[in-house]
């Protein structure tokens, strides 16, 4: 089959690989037909994140047609079309039982950091993804969601990661009625976690960026007031002067570990990787959010460790919430939101890329050129 | 916001209680009810690279690409360092770098033959020519 494979920091190509076969009695042969390229696939791609081994596949985003079914599967028939979480889950280990199936200890042997996850290095598992043909999915009577008639593929795709992802950001800030929201960063997890900060009650909601059309994207598909950092040297006043210079209630990190911002954490934390990545985000987080405020973090940090002010956190007697989305548990409840048109992710897909051209699609989601805020490949273009 | 104040955009405050919100309580005790298994079945076809100190592999894991060459040796001994020291992750970053240099490398062996050959012709013209 045909699949992007990874060759090295910036490079990826796509080549001919053997196509996956079933390895577990509950595994389903998926024909992808909807691959989005996420932007956490960029940390991989940029050589960010351990144990990213050449000739992996990318992508944990994606929808497709069942082709081939695992002896014990149940809930899924050859033909059915499927949305795929990104996190693979068991369903009854310790952790899927109480709901956190990001934390499922059933399909990562490699750490004791999070679940398995599609395409994301051996960090995570060793899983080939879905920006490929064909794609392994392990679990499939757990994790998968049949795809209502109704809607296509585009329409439920980013029910993968992003739209989980970014209401799951803005549910862990515990938003109030009348609680006012900034997200820092306006790719698509921030503006879906602006988005859904006003189905949770926000009366006010902020977003965070220095790239123009995604403040554009904030302001027409999320409802929400920016901050461009072009025009603004200081976030952290500015956030605190949102509300009569307290700062904000809650404030999401969409952002992670290549914030721009800060040249020395740039040096060291992206260029010289002495720490993993850069911590800039966390850290306006922290100073800006209000005393007693919730600071919610669904940016991707690398492990062992940041530099991070914990003690202006702890004076400030700040509340921190953090996870990777437990995509599973939210699916039902955005799949409505996505129906009744209060969550629109296909309205988020700006290009489309046949596979043979990833390559060309990393590159310019990299550059965050010509407008780039959500690229799709479609193997069978 | 229209005059009045409110937002306008659709569905503002529809998730407002917390009692519609799918992550509260953040813990729940229910089994996934697809799952048809008190614990899954075992993966079986190899046995993956894993942490130090993990009894059995997990039930699945990836084949994506397994460990080989000086990079594989290196990611053994790094998964043999508890995931708290920045060693273990140290150890890993060498391994990823370790294999692109190990691929570019092998992707170039083709050219090793070409190499051979055009040496050979220049040794063989020098002499003749000397002559």
């Amino acid at each position: 089959m045909r699949a992007l494979v990874y060759e090295g920091p910036y490079r990826v190509r796509v080549r001919d690989k053997p196509a996956p076969r079933i390895e577990h009695p509950d595994d389903v042969i998926l024909r992808v037909t909807r691959a989005a390229i996420c932007g956490s696939d960029l940390h991989l791609f940029h050589g960010m994140v351990p144990d990213t081994r050449v000739g992996t596949t990318f992508g944990h985003e994606f929808t497709g047609v069942v082709e081939e079914i695992g002896s014990s599967v149940r809930g899924v028939r050859a033909g059915d079309r499927l949305v795929v979480p990104f996190n693979i889950s068991c369903g009854t280990c310790f952790y899927c039982e109480r709901g956190l199936y990001g934390d499922c200890e059933s399909s990562n042997p490699m750490n004791d950091l999070a679940s398995g996850v599609f395409g994301y290095s051996h960090t995570t598992g060793g899983y080939d993804g879905g920006q490929a043909q064909y794609v392994r999915v392990p679990f499939a009577d757990v994790g998968p969601m049949k795809i209502p008639d109704d809607l296509d593929d585009e329409d439920v795709l980013l029910l993968s990661d992003v739209l989980p992802t970014g209401y799951q950001a803005a549910e862990m800030g515990a938003i109030r009625q009348g609680d006012v929201v900034a997200v820092l960063g306006c790719g698509p997890v921030g503006l879906v976690a602006a988005r859904s900060a006003w189905l949770l009650g926000a009366s006010r909601v902020v977003a965070v960026d220095r790239i123009e059309a995604r403040l554009g994207f904030a302001e027409r598909w999320a409802g929400a007031e920016t901050i461009d950092l072009r025009r603004e040297h200081d976030p952290i006043a500015a956030l605190k002067a949102l509300k009569g210079g307290h700062g904000p209630d809650v404030v999401v990190d969409a952002v992670g570990m290549e914030a721009s911002g800060s040249a020395w954490q740039t040096l060291v934390g992206r260029k010289l990787k002495l720490a993993p990545g850069s911590s800039i985000a966390l850290h306006w987080a922290i100073h800006s959010v209000r005393k007693g405020g919730t600071v919610s973090i669904v940016g991707v940090y690398g492990p062992p460790a940041n530099l991070v002010p914990i003690g202006v956190a702890m004076n400030k007697g700040l509340t921190f919430r953090m996870a990777q989305a437990n995509v599973k548990r939210y699916m039902p409840h955005l799949l409505e939101h996505v129906r009744a048109g209060r969550l629109d992710g296909k309205g988020l897909i700006t290009h489309r890329f046949p596979l043979e051209r990833a390559p060309e699609a990393y590159d310019l989601f990299d550059a965050k050129a010509d407008g780039c805020v959500k690229c799709v490949l479609v193997p069978s273009a | 916001m229209d005059d009045a104040g409110r937002v306008n955009v659709s569905g503002a405050g529809i998730d407002g209680a917390t009692g519609v919100r799918p992550g509260v309580p953040r813990e729940r005790r229910a089994p996934d009810p697809g799952a048809h298994w008190d614990r899954p079945e075992q993966q079986h076809d190899l046995t993956p690279l894993a942490r130090s100190g993990l009894l059995h592999a997990t039930p699945v894991f990836g084949t994506a690409a397994p460990p080989r060459a000086l990079s594989g040796a290196v990611r053994r001994l790094a998964y043999r360092v508890p995931e708290h020291r920045a060693t273990r992750w140290a150890l890993l970053l060498a391994g990823d770098r370790l294999d692109v240099i190990e691929h570019r490398l092998a992707a170039g062996l083709w050219l090793l033959p070409i190499a051979a050959a055009l040496a050979v012709g220049y040794v063989g013209v020098s002499r003749a020519l000397r002559r």
